[in-house]
C-alpha cells in the first residue's frame, strides 16, 4: 500500500502523468490549501500563539493575590503577637510586683516560674484557639530546673491550624509544665519536654539580644519573623513570630509569639489551581539573586517539590518574563515579589522576604508551548488526513474510468452495458459500431480468401497433371543420371541447387550465398557437369519436374513410369 | 489484497474496542481530581501519614491524576463532632470531606442519608478476600454495603514502665504475673500506693497511683465481656449485671483508697511524668509515651516501656477490644469515588500498610501483611517500643477473642455518659474517703446503675 502511494507520488514528478496522478495532485493541492488557510485564520485571530501571555498573566495574578494575602496575614499576625506580648508583659509585671521581685530576679525564684506560666496559659489558649496558626509559645529567660541551658516556657500546638473557635480545635502540648497541661485538658505530645531545649533557643536569644541593644524601640519595631524552624523532635516546621517580653524596668525577660506551621502555610497559600495545577508558592528570605528556600515554606502540590527544601534557589536567567531558578539540580520558573514584614525603623527592616509563584521548568515550558504544539499537531494531522482522503477519493473516483479503459483493451466493453460516465458510454457505442464494420469486412475478405484458395487448389491439380504428362517427353536416362548424381554435389553446390529448386534467380542466389559472379559461374559449371545438364534451362526443367512429381534422387526415379 | 485490508481494519477496530473496554478508569492525569481528606492520625503519626500521602501524590496519584489534600487532622472525637454537624446540615457546618476516618457508628448516620459510597463496587471479590475478614465485616452496615474501609487496626494493651516497676518489685517483691489480671493489678496498685505513701511518713496520703485507663468505659465493656456478660442490651446500656458489679468493685477500692488514677485525659500524660506505672490504652498510642519520665522538679529519667497483653479478669475469657475505624468515602461523582478507591488500595497494600504500622504501632489489614509479613517484619525491626508492641499484639491475636463496639446511633452519648459518671463517682468517693475513710461500694454501685 505504502509502496503504491510512493509510486504515485513519484509519478507526480513525471511530465506525462496518469489520470489518477493528475486527479490526486489536484485533490492534495485543494485540501492542503484549505488546512493552511484554517491555520492562518487561527493565528490571525489570536486563537493561538498567546500561551506564554496566558501563563504569565495567570502567575502574575496568583502572585499578586498571594503576596497581598501573605502581607496582610503576616501583618495581622505581627500585630496580634505584639498585643499578646504587651498583655503578657503587663500581667507578668503585676506578678513580679505582687511577689516582690523584678523580672531580672526571676531566675532566683524558680518556684515562681510555674505559677507565672500558669497565669498566662489562658492567654495562650485563647490565642491559639482564635487565630489561624500552627501553635503559640511563651519562653521565659529563666529555668525551673537545674538542667543545663534549658528555659522555662510553654509551646501549644494545634493539629488543625486553620480551625478557629472551639469547634475542631485540638491542642497538644509540646513544651511546658505537665500540670498546667492537665489542668487545662491539653494532651502531651510524645515529644513533650518540660522546658525549651538549648537547641530551640537560638532564635529566641537573637530576639532578646536585639531588644536589649535597642531599648528605645517599641515592640512594634522589635518583633521578628524567623525562617523555617523545627523545634527539637517536633514533627512540624514553621515560621515563628517572636516578640520580646519587656518589663517596665526595661528588662527583656522572654519571648512570646505565634507559629505559622508548614501545614498551615500549605492550607492557606496553595495557589488556586484553576487552569494550571502545577504552581506552588514559596515564601522565603531573599538573598540577592536567589531565594533562601532552605529557610522557607512551600505551599502547593508537594509531590512536585517536596515539602521542606534543604537547599536554596539561585536565579540564573529571565526568559519570556519568567525568572528561572536552579537549586540542587532542579530548575523552576516563575515570578517573585518582595513582601514587607517589618516597618521602617525596625532593626530587621533590611531583611528581604520574598514570595514566589513557581513551576517546575519543564512543566512551565509545556504550559507555554503546549497549545501551539497542539495546534501544530492538529494541522499536521489534518494534512495527513486530507492527503489520505485525496488518495482514497481519487482512487475511488478513477476506478470506474480505469475499469472502462481496461475493458476496452480486453474487448470486455462489449459486455459492459452502462458506466457512470456518459462520455465512456458514447465511446463504447462508437467502438461497437466500428467493431461491427470490421466484422463485416473480415467476413467479406474471408469469402474472397476461400475463393482464392479454391482456385489455387485447381491450379496445382492442373500443374500435377501437366507434369505427369511431361515426364514421358524427358530423356529418361538423362533425367535418371540427373537424379543419381544429385548426391555428388558439394554442400555449397547443393545449397545453390536447392535455391534454384525454390525458383530463385542467379542474382538472388549470389546475394543469399554471399558469393560473386565468378564463383557463381564456377559452381554452376560444376553442378551442370555433375548432373549432366547443358544449360540452366535444362537444370530448371529437371528441377521443376522433380519437384512436381515429388521425386528425389535414385529411388524416386526408379518408381517413376 | 482486499481481504488483507479488511482484516487489518477489523483488527484495528478490535484493538480500539479492546482499549476502550479494558480500561474503564474515569481518571485523567491531565485533569487531576483532588480529594479532600480528614483524618485523626495526629501528633507523631501525622508525619507518617503525611509522608505516605506525599508519596502517593508523587507516584500513583501523579500517574492516575489523583491529588490527596489533607485539610483536617483532629482527634476522632473532634472529627466526629464536625461530621455530626455536616450530617445534620447545621448552619456553619464545614464542607463534607471526600474521604475521612471514622467508625461504623458515624457511617450509620451518613449512610442512612445516602451520603456515603458503597465501596463494594470498587473492589473485586478477590481483592476483598485479601483483607482480614473480620476487618472488612466490621465496615459493613446493616444493608450489607461496605462503607468503612479498614486501613489500620489496633487493640488495647497494658503499657508498663519497666524501669519504675522493677524498682517497686525489687523493694516489695511485687510479682509481675499479677499484671495479667485486673484483680492482680488492683492488688499491686494498692500495694504500690501504700509503698510510695510510706516513703514520706510525715505526709499523709501522698502515695503515687499505679494504673490508669484511657477509657473506663472500655474497661467496663471489655471486663463484663471477659466475665461472660455484656454491658449492652439491644441499643442501650445494661448496667445491672453481676459481671459489671464485679468489674466496678475491682476498680472501686484502688480508685478510692489509692492505686488507680482517675484522670481526665490520656494515661500517657501521667506516664510521662511518672505519676503512674502502667496503663491500658490503644496500641496505636505508643508514640505518645516517649522514652523519658520528667519529674516535677525538671529531672528527666530515661525509662524503658514494656507492652503486656490486655489484662483479663480472673476466670474470665481472654477478650479485648478491636479498635481503629477506617476510611469512609463521600457519595460523589464516579471519578472521585473511583479515585478514593485507588488511594485505599494503595494505602492498604502490604508495602504501604506495613510502612504505616511499622512507625505507628497499628496493625495491618491485609491477610498477606497480617499473617505472612508481620512475623518476619517484626523480627527484623530494631528493638524498641513499636517492636514490643507489635509482638504483644500479634500474640494477642493468636490467643484472644476480639470484639468491636456496637454501632447503634446513641452509642457515643451512652459511652461518654458512662465515662463521665464513672470518673465523677470515683473521684467523689476518693475525696470523701480522704476525709472520712469511708468506703461505700454498695451505694456507689447503685449510683452507677
Amino acid at each position: 500500500m505504502a509502496e503504491k502511494a510512493l509510486r504515485l507520488l513519484r509519478g507526480l514528478k513525471d511530465k506525462k502523468r496518469t489520470l489518477h496522478r493528475r486527479l490526486l495532485l489536484f485533490f492534495i493541492l485543494v485540501s492542503v490549501s484549505v488546512v493552511l488557510a484554517f491555520a492562518l485564520l487561527l493565528t490571525l485571530f489570536g486563537i493561538t500563539g498567546k500561551e506564554d501571555k496566558r501563563v504569565q498573566s495567570n502567575l502574575a495574578v496568583q502572585l499578586s493575590v498571594l503576596s497581598d494575602s501573605i502581607e496582610d496575614d503576616f501583618g495581622s499576625t505581627s500585630l496580634g503577637g505584639i498585643t499578646i506580648a504587651e498583655s503578657i508583659s503587663a500581667a507578668s509585671q503585676q506578678f513580679f510586683d505582687k511577689n516582690g521581685i523584678t523580672a531580672a530576679q526571676m531566675q532566683s525564684r524558680p518556684d515562681l516560674i510555674e505559677p507565672l506560666l500558669e497565669q498566662h496559659i489562658q492567654t495562650l489558649i485563647h490565642t491559639v484557639t482564635d487565630r489561624s496558626c500552627g501553635g503559640v509559645f511563651l519562653m521565659l529567660d529563666a529555668s525551673q530546673t537545674d538542667s543545663d541551658g534549658t528555659k522555662a516556657g510553654i509551646f501549644i500546638k494545634k493539629t488543625q491550624p486553620t480551625a478557629t473557635g472551639a469547634l475542631g480545635v485540638v491542642l497538644h502540648y509540646l513544651r511546658g509544665p505537665a500540670d498546667i497541661a492537665r489542668d487545662n485538658g491539653i494532651m502531651l505530645l510524645g515529644q513533650w519536654k518540660m522546658e525549651f531545649d538549648q537547641a530551640d533557643l537560638q532564635v529566641f536569644e537573637q530576639v532578646m539580644d536585639t531588644a536589649r541593644r535597642n531599648p528605645d524601640l517599641p515592640l512594634s519595631r522589635l518583633y521578628y519573623w524567623s525562617g523555617r524552624v523545627t523545634l527539637r523532635d517536633n514533627s512540624e516546621s514553621g515560621f515563628l513570630l517572636c516578640v520580646p517580653l519587656i518589663a517596665k524596668d526595661g528588662t527583656v525577660f522572654g519571648v512570646c509569639g505565634v507559629e505559622i506551621s508548614d501545614r498551615q502555610f500549605k492550607m492557606l497559600y496553595t495557589p488556586k489551581g484553576g487552569e494550571i495545577e502545577s504552581i506552588f508558592t514559596v515564601m522565603a528570605p531573599g538573598s540577592g539573586d536567589g531565594v533562601l528556600t532552605s529557610q522557607g515554606l512551600v505551599a502547593g502540590n508537594t509531590y512536585l517539590t517536596g515539602n521542606r527544601w534543604e537547599y536554596d534557589l539561585n536565579a540564573y536567567g529571565n526568559h519570556d518574563g519568567f525568572v528561572h531558578y536552579m537549586g540542587d539540580g532542579s530548575t523552576y520558573g516563575g515570578k517573585t515579589l518582595s513582601v514587607r514584614l517589618y516597618p521602617n525603623g525596625s532593626p530587621y527592616s533590611g531583611q528581604e522576604w520574598t514570595v514566589s509563584v513557581l513551576m517546575p521548568l519543564d512543566i512551565l515550558h509545556k504550559e507555554v508551548d503546549g497549545s501551539s504544539k497542539a495546534l501544530i499537531w492538529i494541522v499536521v494531522a489534518l494534512l495527513a488526513v486530507s492527503i489520505a482522503a485525496s488518495f482514497a477519493v481519487s482512487k475511488k473516483y478513477i476506478k470506474p474510468l480505469k475499469d472502462a479503459l481496461g475493458s476496452i483493451k480486453t474487448d470486455d466493453h462489449k459486455q459492459l452495458k452502462e458506466t457512470p460516465f456518459l462520455e465512456i458510454n458514447d465511446l463504447f457505442e462508437f467502438l461497437s459500431a466500428r467493431d461491427m464494420d470490421i466484422e463485416r469486412q473480415v467476413e467479406r475478405l474471408s469469402g474472397e480468401k476461400d475463393t482464392a484458395e479454391h482456385r489455387l487448389e485447381q491450379a496445382q491439380t492442373y500443374l500435377g497433371h501437366l507434369a505427369e504428362e511431361r515426364i514421358p517427353t524427358v530423356d529418361r536416362d538423362s533425367f535418371e543420371q540427373f537424379l543419381q548424381c544429385l548426391h555428388t554435389l558439394t554442400a555449397k553446390e547443393r545449397e545453390i541447387f536447392d535455391l534454384y529448386m525454390e525458383g530463385k534467380q542467379a542474382k538472388e542466389i549470389m546475394e543469399i550465398c554471399n558469393i560473386n559472379q565468378n564463383t557463381m559461374k564456377y559452381h554452376n559449371k560444376n553442378i551442370y557437369s555433375k548432373l549432366g545438364v547443358s544449360s540452366r534451362k535444362q537444370l530448371k526443367e529437371y528441377a521443376a519436374l522433380m519437384k512436381i512429381s515429388g521425386k528425389t534422387a535414385d529411388a524416386d526415379l526408379k518408381n517413376s513410369p | 489484497m482486499k481481504k488483507r485490508s479488511v482484516l487489518m481494519v477489523i483488527l484495528a477496530l478490535g484493538l480500539i474496542c479492546l482499549c476502550g473496554c479494558g480500561d474503564r478508569s474515569p481518571l485523567d492525569p491531565d485533569d487531576p481530581v483532588t480529594l479532600h481528606m480528614w483524618h485523626n492520625y495526629g501528633g507523631d503519626m501525622q508525619r507518617t501519614m503525611d509522608e505516605l500521602i506525599d508519596e502517593f501524590n508523587g507516584t500513583v496519584g501523579k500517574q492516575e491524576g489523583i491529588l490527596i489534600n489533607v485539610v483536617a487532622i483532629s482527634s476522632g472525637t473532634e472529627l466526629s463532632k464536625s461530621l455530626d454537624m455536616i450530617v445534620s446540615g447545621d448552619p456553619g457546618a464545614p464542607d463534607m470531606p471526600d474521604i475521612f476516618t471514622g467508625y461504623p457508628k458515624t457511617a450509620v448516620k451518613f449512610a442512612g442519608k445516602g451520603m456515603l459510597a458503597d465501596l463494594d463496587g470498587y473492589f473485586t471479590q478477590a481483592e476483598l478476600d485479601g483483607y482480614v475478614d473480620s476487618f472488612i465485616e466490621e465496615g459493613r452496615l446493616q444493608d450489607g454495603g461496605l462503607y468503612v474501609f479498614p486501613i489500620a487496626k489496633s487493640t488495647e494493651v497494658l503499657y508498663l514502665n519497666r524501669t519504675l516497676f522493677d524498682a517497686f518489685a525489687e523493694a516489695t517483691g511485687a510479682e509481675e504475673s499479677k499484671l495479667y489480671t485486673f484483680e492482680g493489678l488492683a492488688e499491686l496498685a494498692q500495694s504500690y500506693y501504700k509503698w510510695t505513701d510510706e516513703q514520706t511518713p510525715d505526709v499523709a496520703d501522698d502515695g503515687r497511683q499505679f494504673y490508669s485507663a484511657d477509657s473506663w468505659f472500655n474497661f467496663a465493656e471489655v471486663g463484663t465481656s471477659q466475665l461472660g456478660g455484656s454491658i449492652f442490651s439491644g441499643e442501650s446500656l445494661e448496667l445491672d449485671t453481676d459481671e459489671l458489679a464485679w468489674v466496678f468493685e475491682t476498680a472501686y477500692y484502688p480508685a478510692v483508697k489509692g492505686g488507680f488514677a482517675i484522670h481526665n485525659g490520656y494515661s500517657s500524660d501521667l506516664s510521662k511524668t511518672g505519676d503512674i506505672i502502667c496503663s491500658t490504652g490503644s496500641s496505636a498510642g505508643i508514640l505518645f509515651y516517649g522514652s523519658t519520665v520528667t519529674y516535677p522538679d525538671g529531672r528527666v529519667e530515661e525509662v524503658e516501656y514494656d507492652i503486656l497483653p490486655y489484662p483479663v479478669f480472673e476466670n474470665g475469657q481472654k477478650t479485648a477490644l478491636q479498635r481503629g475505624g477506617g476510611l469512609m468515602v463521600a457519595k460523589s461523582t464516579e471519578k472521585k469515588e473511583y479515585a478514593a478507591a485507588v488511594f485505599l488500595k494503595w494505602l492498604t497494600d502490604a508495602e504501604h500498610n506495613m510502612k504505616f504500622v511499622g512507625q505507628t504501632g497499628y496493625l495491618p489489614v491485609t491477610k498477606e501483611a497480617f499473617e505472612q509479613l508481620m512475623p518476619d517484619y517484626v523480627q527484623a525491626m530494631e528493638d524498641g517500643s513499636i517492636k514490643k508492641m507489635l509482638t504483644t499484639v500479634m500474640d494477642m491475636y493468636a490467643s484472644y477473642t476480639f470484639f468491636t463496639a456496637p454501632d447503634y446511633p446513641d452509642f457515643d452519648s451512652d459511652s461518654s455518659g458512662f465515662e463521665t459518671e464513672f470518673k465523677e463517682l470515683l473521684k467523689n468517693h476518693r475525696t470523701e474517703y480522704l476525709s472520712t475513710a469511708a468506703l461505700r461500694l454498695t451505694e456507689a454501685l447503685a449510683e452507677i446503675r
